[in-house]
C-alpha cells in the first residue's frame, strides 16, 4: 500500500507530509493525517450527515479551508467525521470547487483529555507539487 | 559568522547584526548571547525569518529578534518590526494567530505561608470555575450576538460593566484594555460563533493560570511601586483571544494572500502575506485585529475576576482583606500605531510585536501615572516548574527596539519530543515533588509543557537586563498551575 501521509516532528507544532494520486486523494489523506495527530488511532460511530462545499482560486487554499472546517467541527461541535467519505474536486474557469459528503458522530468524552488541539492549519511550507507521479505537500499545524 | 550566504557580526556580547544583503531593506538585529546564537545558527529557520521580515515594504531601522526567538509562522516568535504608517505594510504573520495573547499579573495581600494549607483546594476551585483545554467554553453565560458586538467595541470596559473587576483595573491594562477603532462588522460569522462561548476561558497549549509567590526581589524601589513584597502570593494569567482571534487571523490570511497579488508585493514567505496599511485590506485587518484584541483583554479581565471570587471564598476573606489588585496586563501578539524616532525624526509606524512585549520607559505618557517613575511593567513567564520574571521598560528599549522586550522562555523541545520524553513518567507527581500543584484537562498538554521542554527564562531576561532593554525587578516561583 502506498504511503498516504507521514507525521513529522516540528519545533513548536506538528506537521504532515502528504501524498495522493489526485487532488481528492491528497485532501482525503491530509484529513486522515490530521485526525491521527488529533486523536491517535480511534474510530467513531457516525450517523449524522455532514456536507461541506467550498471554492477557492488555488488548491492550497482549498486544502487549508477543508482541514480547518474539519477542525472547527471537532472543537466547536465536538463531532468527528468518519473516514468513509466522498470528496470530489473540480476545476472550472480557474476556480477549484470541492464537495464533501460524509457522516459525523460525537467524540466520546473519555477521549477528550487525550486529544491534541490543532489551533490552525497554516500555509507554511504548503506547496502542492507532483513528484514521482504523485501529488505531495507538507502541511504544518499550529498547536 | 555566516548563515548560508548571509554574514552575521557581533555588535557586543548580547547583540548580533545581519547587515543589509540581497533583498533585505534593513539590517536584522538579534539579542542573544554567543551560546544562543550558536543554537540559532544550527536551527537556521528563526534567523532566516529575521532576514525575511527585513524584506517587508516600509520596514524601518531593523528587523528585530528578542532572545526568546524561535521559529514562527512568517515572523519568528520574539520578532519585532515597525513599518511606515503611510508607505508600509501590515502582516497578520507579524501579530500571530492568537491575537493579543498576553499576560496579566495581580497581587494579593496573602503570603505563601498563609495559603499553604488551602493551596490544593484553591487550585481545584480555580480549575473547576475557569474552563481550560480544547474547545473550553461557558465560563460565563453564553453571550448574545449583540452583547458580543458591544464587547468587541469596548474590550475590558465591557467586562467591568458586567461586574468583572474594579473600575481602576482599566488604568493597568495596555491601551486601557480597548482599541476604539475595532469594527465587528468586519468579522466572519464563523469567528462570531467561536466568540460567543469562549469568554472567560483559558484554552489549551501554553496558556495557564498560575498562583505564584514572589521569590526574589532584584530592585526594591521598583518592586515597592508595583506593590510587590517577598513571599507575596500573586496571580499570573496567560491567554489570548481564543478561537475568535485564530479565526480572524485565518480569515485575513486569505484576504492578505490576494492583496499580495493585487499590490504586487514581493515576499519571501507566503505566511508573511501583507497589505499596505492604508489599503482597504490593511485597514480592515487592523479593525478586525482590534476587535480580537478587545476580546482578549476582556477575557483576561473576566478570568481575573472569577479567580478573585475563588480566592475570597476559599480563604473566607473579604476583598478589603485580600486586596487582589491588577498590577499590569501586557499584550505580546499585536500590531500598534506608535510614534518612534527614526533617523532623528519622529515618525508614525505600525509596530508588529509577535511574541514580544511593549517595554516603554519611565516618563512615557502611555503607561499608568503610578509607574511613570519606574517604567512599564514587562511580564515574562517561564515554564511551570521554575520561575517567571517581572521587569520594567527602559529608555534604551524605546531607542533601540521600538520600545519592546522579550515575552517568555521559548521552546527547547518539540511537543512531539516532549511527549516522548514524558512517556512512562507521572509529570503531575514530579511537579508535586517540586512543590507545584498542577491541574490540567489534557494529559498530553502536561507532558508537552514540562519544564524540560522550555529554555531557561532566566537566560532570556538576563540578556534583556544586561543589554539595558529592560530591568529585572522580581522573580516569581509557581506554587499552583492550571494548564489547558
Amino acid at each position: 500500500m502506498k504511503t498516504k501521509f507521514k507525521i513529522i516532528a516540528h519545533t513548536a507544532d506538528a506537521a504532515l507530509r502528504v501524498w495522493g494520486e489526485d487532488w481528492s486523494a491528497l485532501l482525503s489523506n491530509a484529513a486522515e493525517g490530521m485526525y491521527q495527530i488529533i486523536f491517535g488511532q480511534w474510530t467513531f460511530i457516525c450517523k449524522k450527515k455532514w456536507h461541506y462545499s467550498a471554492s477557492a482560486s488555488n488548491i492550497e487554499e482549498l486544502l487549508v479551508g477543508f482541514l480547518n472546517e474539519l477542525n472547527f467541527l471537532i472543537i466547536m461541535k465536538q463531532q468527528a467525521v468518519c473516514p468513509s467519505f466522498t470528496l470530489s474536486i473540480e476545476q472550472k474557469d480557474g476556480i477549484f470547487h470541492l464537495l464533501c459528503r460524509a457522516k459525523s458522530g460525537p467524540i466520546p468524552k473519555a477521549l477528550w483529555q487525550d486529544i491534541t488541539e490543532i489551533k490552525a492549519v497554516t500555509y507554511h511550507s504548503l506547496n502542492i507539487v507532483r513528484q514521482d507521479g504523485l501529488l505531495t505537500t507538507s502541511v504544518v499545524f499550529d498547536l | 559568522m555566516h548563515l548560508g550566504r548571509y554574514k552575521i557580526k557581533a555588535l557586543n556580547e548580547n547583540l548580533f547584526e545581519i547587515p543589509v544583503q540581497e533583498d533585505m531593506r534593513v539590517p536584522g538585529r538579534i539579542y542573544a548571547d554567543r551560546r544562543m546564537m550558536d543554537t540559532l545558527l544550527t536551527e537556521r529557520e528563526p534567523l532566516k525569518q529575521v532576514i525575511n521580515v527585513a524584506q517587508l515594504p516600509g520596514i524601518q531601522r531593523f528587523s528585530l529578534a528578542m532572545p526568546d526567538i524561535h521559529w514562527g509562522y512568517g515572523f519568528p516568535i520574539g520578532g519585532v518590526a515597525a513599518t511606515d504608517w503611510q508607505e508600509g505594510v501590515i502582516s497578520p504573520g507579524g501579530v500571530g494567530y492568537d491575537i493579543n495573547c498576553g499576560v496579566r499579573l495581580a497581587v494579593t495581600s496573602l503570603t505563601a505561608n498563609e495559603v499553604s494549607q488551602g493551596l490544593v483546594k484553591l487550585m481545584e476551585r480555580l480549575f473547576s470555575i475557569i474552563p481550560t483545554g480544547i474547545g473550553s467554553s461557558n465560563a460565563i453565560q453564553r453571550l448574545s450576538r449583540t452583547e458580543l458586538k458591544t464587547l468587541l467595541r469596548k474590550g475590558a470596559r465591557w467586562a467591568l460593566e458586567q461586574g468583572f473587576g474594579s473600575a481602576e483595573d482599566i488604568y493597568y491594562i495596555e491601551e486601557s484594555g480597548s482599541m476604539d477603532f475595532a469594527d465587528a462588522g468586519l468579522i466572519s460569522e464563523r469567528a462570531i460563533e467561536r466568540g460567543l462561548v469562549q469568554m472567560g476561558t483559558l484554552g489549551s497549549g501554553n496558556h495557564f493560570l498560575e498562583v505564584d509567590k514572589v521569590d526574589l526581589i532584584y530592585d526594591l524601589k521598583r518592586a515597592e511601586v508595583l506593590g510587590l513584597f517577598p513571599e507575596q502570593i500573586v496571580l499570573l494569567i496567560h491567554t489570548g483571544s481564543r478561537g475568535f482571534g485564530y479565526q480572524i487571523c485565518d480569515d485575513y490570511l486569505k484576504v492578505m494572500s490576494q492583496a499580495v497579488e493585487k499590490f504586487a508585493i514581493h515576499l519571501p514567505d507566503r505566511q508573511l502575506a501583507a497589505a499596505p496599511i492604508q489599503s482597504p485590506e490593511g485597514q480592515n485587518y487592523l479593525q478586525a485585529m482590534a476587535a480580537a484584541a478587545n476580546y482578549a483583554w476582556s477575557n483576561r479581565q473576566v478570568i481575573m475576576s472569577l479567580a478573585n471570587k475563588v480566592f475570597r471564598k476559599v480563604f473566607g476573606i473579604s476583598q478589603a482583606s485580600l486586596q487582589l489588585r491588577l498590577v499590569y496586563d501586557v499584550s505580546h501578539n499585536i500590531a500598534k500605531r506608535e510614534e518612534h524616532v527614526v533617523n532623528g525624526t519622529l515618525k508614525t509606524v505600525c509596530v508588529h510585536r509577535k511574541g514580544a512585549t511593549r517595554a516603554f520607559p519611565p516618563g512615557s505618557p502611555f503607561i499608568p501615572e503610578k509607574y511613570r517613575a519606574i517604567g512599564q511593567p514587562v511580564l515574562v513567564p517561564g515554564d511551570m516548574g521554575r520561575y517567571s520574571f517581572i521587569l520594567t521598560g527602559t529608555q534604551m528599549a524605546l531607542e533601540d527596539t521600538f520600545g519592546s522586550s522579550c515575552h517568555g522562555a521559548g521552546r527547547l523541545l518539540s511537543r512531539h519530543k516532549a511527549k516522548k520524553l514524558g512517556q512512562g513518567r507521572d509529570i503531575f507527581r514530579e511537579m508535586g515533588e517540586r512543590g507545584v500543584v498542577v491541574l490540567a484537562r489534557g494529559r498530553a498538554t502536561v507532558a508537552e509543557e514540562m519544564p524540560e521542554a522550555y529554555k531557561d527564562v532566566a537566560d532570556v531576561v538576563t540578556i534583556m537586563h544586561n543589554s539595558g532593554i529592560s530591568r529585572k525587578v522580581a522573580r516569581l516561583k509557581p506554587l499552583g498551575v492550571i494548564k489547558g
